[in-house]
């Protein structure tokens, strides 16, 4: 069984071509989207989290259809900005709290991911005290709530530290081994050592095939 | 500089203004005739006294004008223009004179009108203080940038309380708007507050005063959605731009709409306990309730029509109509609570099919 199939995709901004795929199965495991500044990786991961509109059709476990279970889908899908931005003047917890709630997040776990990414000494505080690293990981503490069958993480390695990165990959894995598929981006040859990536495919020429 | 600092902060005052000059203008308008403006400015330049009233609110537009700046130079996308220190002290104030003197445009320019009308009645002393009220103002908000430009990361005595108030209690996520308001749009806040305040209060006073019937208080309830219309646009760009991940959560379209029907029921409290406290004689508790309803659905309607086309243009001609088409049913007299469901059920329907297809992106002239 396929984790995402995309049918016809076809996203613009007015009349400006920026990705289009005529047809793209992903399969479960952690895969790799690589691509230089601009070539629509951004803009695909927040088509594919339901954040832009676009042509064409994009299913879920090839059951939960991006608009017409629009609720059971954003439920599994998990999506974290390469560079977040939340309101300056709500504290980490008022987001964690908002999204936990939203995304069913079982109990006991904000408090884990809050651990497990070390943002206990800030979270909180205001939003607006952050450095981009701690919005980053913010960010993702906020990608990894609920149960999802996807979480896609636009540019995980930038502005963070060695040892988030670490801890990061480590709550990969653990995600991984309860069957969650990631897709992961990134504009410079990160390697994602550390992970056991499925698959890596180029965002290029306005298209994405397996590269 | 002079160029950047209008690409940035004037061109998005006028852009964020636009439906508070139409109301402007709309009230000058309509409420006030030509000649009628000409008599009060006559008036005025004839008594100091009256003048600096009027004075007064050019001041207080003025206040809204800094404040606004203000707000622009708190966040993240605009901290380059901290840069300008480094161009010279001559040059930088000259720039931020004329960003000031675009910036108050409205109150300049009805200040010019009035100087000539001094002018024209050779009323030196009104003349005097014009000019240098104007001025003044223009000084004054130069320096207040200018100290901001030195001081980028100042942190006033409340944001510091709010900052540790944040620290002990959650802020529910129907509350994170509200909040932006206060924080973020104050003036704007408080102009929507005191406009809508002015009206239910006027319909109050008048209804006693001659043979009106419920539907004055319609009428009423049409302006206040009108004076909310820009909270509506401001909800809307605060969706995408600030909190962009609600797109994202797993919603239903009824959870939507309830939200957005929380938040304007919340920012209707104020009127709420104006009409309840002065509900005239003849007018039952349930019209109280049918009547906020409403004017609750007039608003939720316009924000899902937000969806459909948020563009100036479209959606303001889109509104001229629709607020034509609900004042001619009210003096046919169709039950405001029948308006409201087909409000309620119209809304329901735009969320449910156009939500996930708007999008917002500013468009570069």
């Amino acid at each position: 069984m396929n984790i995402l199939t995309i049918n016809d995709f076809k996203k613009s901004y007015n009349t400006h071509l920026i990705v289009q795929i005529d047809r793209l199965e992903i399969e479960s495991g952690i895969h790799w989207f690589r691509g230089v500044n601009g070539s629509g990786k951004s803009t695909f991961f927040k088509s594919v989290a339901g954040l832009l509109p676009f042509e064409g059709q994009i299913t879920l476990e090839d059951k939960f259809d991006i608009r017409k279970n629009a609720v059971d889908y954003r439920l599994r899908v998990n999506y974290a900005e390469a560079e977040p931005l939340y309101p300056d003047y709500l504290t980490g917890k008022d987001l964690i709290k908002f999204i936990a709630d939203a995304k069913k997040s079982p109990k006991g776990q904000t408090e884990k991911l809050i651990e497990a990414l070390q943002i206990g000494d800030f979270v909180a505080n205001q939003v607006g005290t952050y450095s981009s690293g701690m919005l980053k990981k913010l960010s993702l503490v906020l990608a990894f709530l609920g149960n999802p069958s996807i979480i896609m993480l636009d540019e995980p390695l930038i502005t963070i530290d060695v040892q988030a990165v670490a801890n990061m990959y480590s709550l990969i894995n653990e995600y991984r081994q309860i069957g969650v598929t990631f897709l992961l981006s990134s504009h410079q040859d990160f390697r994602f050592d550390e992970l056991n990536i499925t698959k890596t495919y180029l965002v290029k020429d306005k298209t994405i095939t397996l590269g | 500089m002079i160029k950047i600092f209008s690409k940035t902060i004037l061109k998005e005052y006028y852009r964020q203004n636009v439906m508070f000059f139409a109301a402007v203008f709309f009230i000058a308008g309509v409420f006030m005739r030509g000649n009628e403006h000409k008599q009060i400015a006559e008036i005025a330049v004839k008594s100091p006294l009256f003048l600096v009233w009027v004075m007064f609110l050019w001041a207080l537009y003025n206040i809204k004008v800094i404040l606004f700046t203000q707000r622009i130079l708190k966040e993240k996308t605009y901290e380059f223009l901290y840069q300008s220190i480094l161009f010279s002290k001559t040059k930088r104030l000259f720039a931020l004179a004329v960003l000031q003197l675009n910036l108050l445009g409205l109150s300049v320019g009805y200040s010019a009108y009035y100087l000539f009308i001094a002018l024209v009645n050779a009323e030196y002393l009104s003349i005097f203080l014009i000019i240098i009220f104007d001025f003044l103002m223009i000084v004054f908000g130069v320096l207040i940038y200018e100290n901001r430009l030195h001081r980028p990361n100042s942190e006033t005595n409340f944001v510091s309380l709010t900052s540790r108030l944040s620290k002990h209690f959650l802020t529910p996520h129907y509350l994170f708007f509200i909040r932006h308001l206060f924080t973020k749009q104050p003036i704007l806040l408080l102009s929507v507050k005191l406009a809508s305040w002015f009206f239910v209060s006027g319909m109050i006073y008048l209804y006693p005063t001659d043979d009106y019937d419920v539907r004055l208080f319609s009428l009423g309830g049409l302006f206040v959605f009108l004076i909310h219309v820009v909270l509506c646009q401001r909800l809307f760009e605060y969706e995408f731009q600030q909190i962009s991940f609600v797109r994202n959560l797993p919603f239903s379209t009824f959870s939507r709409f309830l939200q957005y029907g929380l938040v304007f029921l919340i920012l209707l409290i104020p009127e709420i306990i104006v009409f309840a406290k002065n509900i005239p004689t003849g007018v039952s508790l349930m019209y109280l309730i049918s009547y906020f309803l409403f004017a609750l659905s007039l608003i939720i309607l316009t924000m899902s029509c937000l969806f459909l086309n948020w563009e100036q243009e479209r959606f303001g001609y889109r509104l001229f109509w629709y607020s034509i088409t609900t004042f001619v049913l009210i003096m046919f007299k169709v039950p405001i609570l029948l308006l409201a469901s087909i409000n309620y059920v119209t809304s329901f329907y735009i969320l449910q099919k156009y939500y996930y297809d708007a999008e917002y992106i500013v468009r570069e002239n």
